[in-house]
This record gives C-alpha cells, structure tokens and sequence, in this order.
C-alpha cells in the first residue's frame, strides 16, 4: 500500500486545540515569564530545541546535517566549548518546552476566525491552563544545532503563510492571500 | 568592638576543625540540594500546550516496489478534525536493508508543509529516487511526522534488475542520493532515470 491515511485530533491527555486554549496557553506563557528565572526561560527553551533536534536527527535530512556537522570544525569546536562552559551540563537539567507545538499553536491563532470574540468575552475560569512539563534530557550541542534549524525552517514558513505569502519552493497548499490596503494610499506617497 | 581570637595554627588542625568543615561542607550541599528540590517543584508544572495528536486510518505500513534507477512515489493524507487550523511535515527516515546497506533516500515532499483547516483533508506525495547503484533488499524505514511518535512503518523492496524503460514525473526527486553500506566509506549513485512501479 503506497498511501496512508491520518486524522489530526486532539491529545485525549491534554487541552482540547481551540482558539481560546490557545489564546489560553499564550497567556499562560507570557504570565509564567514572571515567576521564572531568565536562565531558566531561556534554557527550558533551548532544551525544547534541542529535543526537537533529537527527533529531526532521525529523519534523513537531518541525520545529513548532523553528520555533516560532527565531522566539520565547527561541530567540533562547538561540542568543545560546550563542554568546557558545561553548556550541556545546564540544558540536560532543564525541562524541555514544546517548541514545536507552541509555533504551530501561535500560527494557528493567527489564523482562527473566531479570534475576536474569543477576545472580547472573559473565559469561564480563571484557572491558568498547566501541563506536566517533559522531564530533562540529555541535551548536547549538535541536538540543539540540528533543533535550531528545524524550528528556524518551521519559523519562517509560518511567517510567510501568516503574511499570505507562502514560499514557493514550499509549495503550501492553502492560499490565504486576502487584499491589502492599496499601496498608492496618501501614506505612502 | 569584639575581637574574636582564634587558634593558633598550630593548635587548629584537630578533630575541632575536622567538625567545622564537615559542617560547611554539610550547610553548602544543603543549600544546593534545596535550590534543586525547589527547581524541580517550579518546573514539574508549566503552561500547557494543547498538541495533535495524528491517528492512522488506513496504511497502517507503506510498502512499494521499485527497481534501481527508477523512482517511487508514497501518499500521506491527513484530515483535521481539530476546531483550529493543524500543521503536518512529514519526513522519511534513512532506510536500512537487512544486508546493512543504509540507504539516505533524500525523499522530495511535496508540499513538505501541510497547513490544513479545520475540517479540511489535504494530502503530500514522498518521490522517492531510487539509486542506479542500490543493491537489491527489502529497505525498512519510518515516515516520521509530528504528532505520530511511532512514525508509520515503510518497506521498499529494490529489484535487482534496473529498469529501461524511462517514466517522466511531474517533478522528479534529487537526481542524487547516498548509499552507505556499514562499515565502510560513503559513495554516490545517480538516479538518471526517474519512474517507476509502486504497489
């Protein structure tokens, strides 16, 4: 069989993916910046990406560019560095983001429909929407090298299909192009 | 003003000094002990991050037949039934025979970003060039997306005879792909002509 078939649902362990959980999750990690520590923030980030570099690593894309990296200079000296500054020491300790979720739930508030009124009428509860966090893993310098370009990659397209303007060696099937203000408008004059 | 006086060195190097070093020793380590524990309770709980979850319908394995020189071509088909848009990249891992040949089959996705609607099903093709060079096998992998841990099982079984009739393809795949057999060095083969028969 040369074809498969999949349905995206939500996790049945976790929130439900509409608007307001998003909207939800948003705030929840702009309101939990204030409780943490900004090593902490930036390395819990930075474990995310690295977790995400794991995974990529098994595709064959990125088991390339790791290859390729831990064979070069600079995938040496950056595992060397790391270890000196026990880089590696600090990320492996901290719990890993879902950086991949995030993205992709922050793209598709930007895109949601309903946005506006999920805006405009309080939630039911006050209660802020928490998960258990994944615990720490062993986080080295190619994990998070392969990680960055993946969620780099990730990161650019979603800007251009939120700006209507999807890459076309991307090919995105949806084209959400609407029409602009008219660019000979008196401010632009 | 107080003036504390010490030991005399020479008087300091007993089991008095022994204690107080043990108990800065102990003090220290609780400190940091405490900082740990108090880390772990901060990030044993943090803001949730509804994800999806992909469930297979139907192609629980993917399975083709191809010969060297030729090209496969794999489906994914993904409806969202989430109420906000979800976003699907589906990525094949290396394949491996049970000869040991590692097989880097630089699969073109097309399109490798699926942005699907609430509601709405939308499908990607894997190409798949198979390299003149490849030796025979059945080459085992996993089409990797985010939201399938598991990935979905592939199978490619490679003939050992190379195919001479040409196909043309809407849009072939990288004409180039690694073959590594292990142990051993790395070498090129060239897909030159692209079509194929799949199953």
């Amino acid at each position: 069989m040369t074809a498969a078939e999949f349905t995206a649902n939500d996790d049945p362990k976790g929130h439900a993916r509409t608007t307001r959980s998003l909207v939800a999750s948003f705030a929840a990690r702009l309101g939990a910046l204030g409780y943490v520590s900004g090593g902490d923030a930036i390395g819990s980030h930075l474990a995310g990406i690295g977790a995400l570099g794991k995974r990529v690593s098994a595709t064959d894309e990125g088991s390339r560019l790791r290859t390729a990296l831990a064979r070069g200079l600079a995938g040496n000296n950056g595992q060397a560095l790391w270890q000196a500054l026990k880089v590696d020491t600090w990320l492996s300790g901290m719990p890993p983001s879902a950086v991949l979720d995030e993205l992709r739930n922050d793209l598709a508030v930007l895109l949601a429909e309903d946005l506006d009124e999920v805006l405009e009428t309080p939630p039911g509860s006050n209660a802020v929407p928490t998960a258990t966090l994944a615990p720490a893993e062993p986080i080295g310098f190619l994990d998070v090298m392969v990680g960055l370009w993946a969620w780099g990659r990730e990161l650019s397209t979603a800007v251009e299909v939120a700006a209507g303007q999807p890459s076309l060696s991307l090919g995105v099937v949806h084209d959400l192009r609407v029409d602009g203000p008219p660019v000979d408008g008196p401010l632009l004059r | 003003m107080v003036h504390i006086v010490t030991d005399p060195p020479s008087q300091t190097g007993g089991a008095a000094q022994q204690l107080l070093r043990l108990q800065n020793d102990f003090h220290a380590r609780l400190a940091v002990e405490t900082m740990h524990y108090l880390r772990g309770l901060q990030s044993a709980l943090g803001p949730a991050a509804p994800g999806t979850v992909l469930v297979p319908r139907r192609g629980a394995t993917l399975r083709a037949t191809a010969e060297p020189g030729t090209q496969v071509r794999l489906h994914v088909e993904v409806a969202n039934a989430q109420a906000v848009h979800c976003v699907v990249s589906p990525a094949l891992s290396p394949l491996v025979a049970a000869s040991g040949v590692t097989w880097f089959a630089a699969a073109n996705v097309d399109p490798p970003y699926l942005l699907i609607a609430p509601g709405e099903t939308e499908a990607a093709a894997l190409d798949i060039a198979v390299p003149a060079a490849l030796p025979a096998g059945d080459y085992r992998g996993v089409l990797l997306m985010h939201g399938a841990p598991d990935g979905v099982p592939v199978t490619i079984r490679v003939g050992s005879t190379p195919t001479k009739k040409a196909v043309a393809t809407k849009r072939p795949a990288k004409a180039s792909a690694a073959v590594r057999k292990t142990p051993g060095t790395a070498r090129k083969a060239t897909a030159r002509r692209p079509g194929g028969t799949t199953s």
